[in-house]
């Protein structure tokens, strides 16, 4: 399970309020979880950087209707998800420009091994890719940022057994991609 | 139960740490004598899920922020004030230090500061601007703004 900065509910409460430092540490211990869902569904950098400015500014907009009985986090992802995929629908573009984007914004964050980097990015791509979005939304929640059956499917609104299914479904498709690739 | 049982069972609650004690405990007893169940057990982990786990969160440009803190109205500053350090408790809108609320002079009090609206909006930290004839500050003194306190002021 992948942790980063969780925020307390005064903070989210004080930021609900109109307190602009508040809501920068919102964004602050969020916008990579964010950024990194939409760049997984979208697969294309330029619109995961749209998708992070419209679910922050989604929650700016939305934040009065915030009620507490999901998790932020949970609202988060939620947001961003549905946000990547409708992007994903508006417009697919071409794979050597996904390509150029993701190789550059890798060597950009200045990983330790960037040509490992840009190979385990590759190749996870790849396999994203041969899923339908339901598919890839699950196993990205689930096996990228570590979301359990319970978590996903708060954040997708389905019951449990839709996301077992799904999993199940998109690793058989995996599944049967390698075999294929090993022959 | 079937072969296709235990196949959905490794590709979903085995692989996701989901699995129950009493499952888990059949499933091993089942690959045992299943080399087929066996072998997708072995290999799911490697096939599945390793490769997705060598990636690294991406952290966003600096640029978005600036985008939606300029949508929102916000100085853009303000993200990259010291996080760590704790934020000040919250005080009354009309004497706070660090709201962003508008100030403007019909005092609607309730939106957001907006760039090129002839509207100022207050820093985190600088505190409002010193009133004319000499008060400094507009803020009421600490026992009245925290009542609790007053048991502890010597009358």
């Amino acid at each position: 399970m992948r942790t980063h900065g969780e925020i307390d509910q005064p903070v989210i409460e004080r930021a609900k309020a109109g307190d602009a430092r508040a809501f920068a540490a919102i964004y602050h211990a969020y916008a990579a979880l964010v950024f990194s869902v939409a760049l997984r569904i979208s697969r294309v950098w330029q619109d995961a950087e749209e998708i992070t400015q419209e679910v922050f500014i989604t929650l700016f907009r939305k934040f009065a209707q915030f009620n507490f009985l999901s998790s932020l986090k949970t609202w988060l992802y939620r947001i961003a998800v549905n946000t990547a995929l409708n992007a994903r629908r508006d417009h697919l573009r071409e794979e050597a420009r996904r390509l150029v984007y993701q190789k550059t914004a890798i060597l950009r964050q200045g990983a330790p091994d960037p040509a490992a980097q840009v190979q385990a990015d590759a190749e996870a791509n790849a396999l994203l890719d041969l899923l339908p979005p339901e598919q890839r939304v699950c196993i990205v929640l689930r096996t990228i940022e570590g979301l359990s059956y319970q978590e996903i499917a708060e954040v997708l609104q389905v019951n449990l057994n839709t996301v077992r299914s799904r999993l199940k479904r998109g690793r058989e498709t995996l599944l049967a991609w390698k075999q294929g690739e090993g022959k | 139960m079937s072969c296709e049982r235990w196949r959905d069972l490794i590709l979903t609650d085995y692989l996701d740490g989901e699995i129950t004690p009493a499952d888990r405990d059949a499933l091993t007893a089942h690959v045992a004598d299943c080399p087929a169940c066996r072998h997708l057990l072995e290999r799911a982990a490697t096939t599945l899920v390793e490769p997705f786990q060598r990636l690294e969160r991406v952290s966003p440009p600096p640029a978005v922020w600036e985008q939606i803190a300029a949508e929102m109205g916000i100085d853009p500053e303000v993200g990259k004030a010291d996080l760590s350090r704790p934020l000040p408790p919250p005080c009354p809108r009309r004497f706070g230090t660090f709201w962003m609320r508008d100030v403007d002079a019909r005092g609607d009090g309730g939106r957001w500061a907006r760039p090129g609206r002839g509207r100022g909006f207050l820093v985190p930290g600088l505190g409002s601007a010193p009133r004319p004839g000499g008060a400094a500050t507009h803020r009421h003194p600490a026992h009245r703004r925290h009542p609790e306190w007053r048991a502890a002021i010597p009358s």
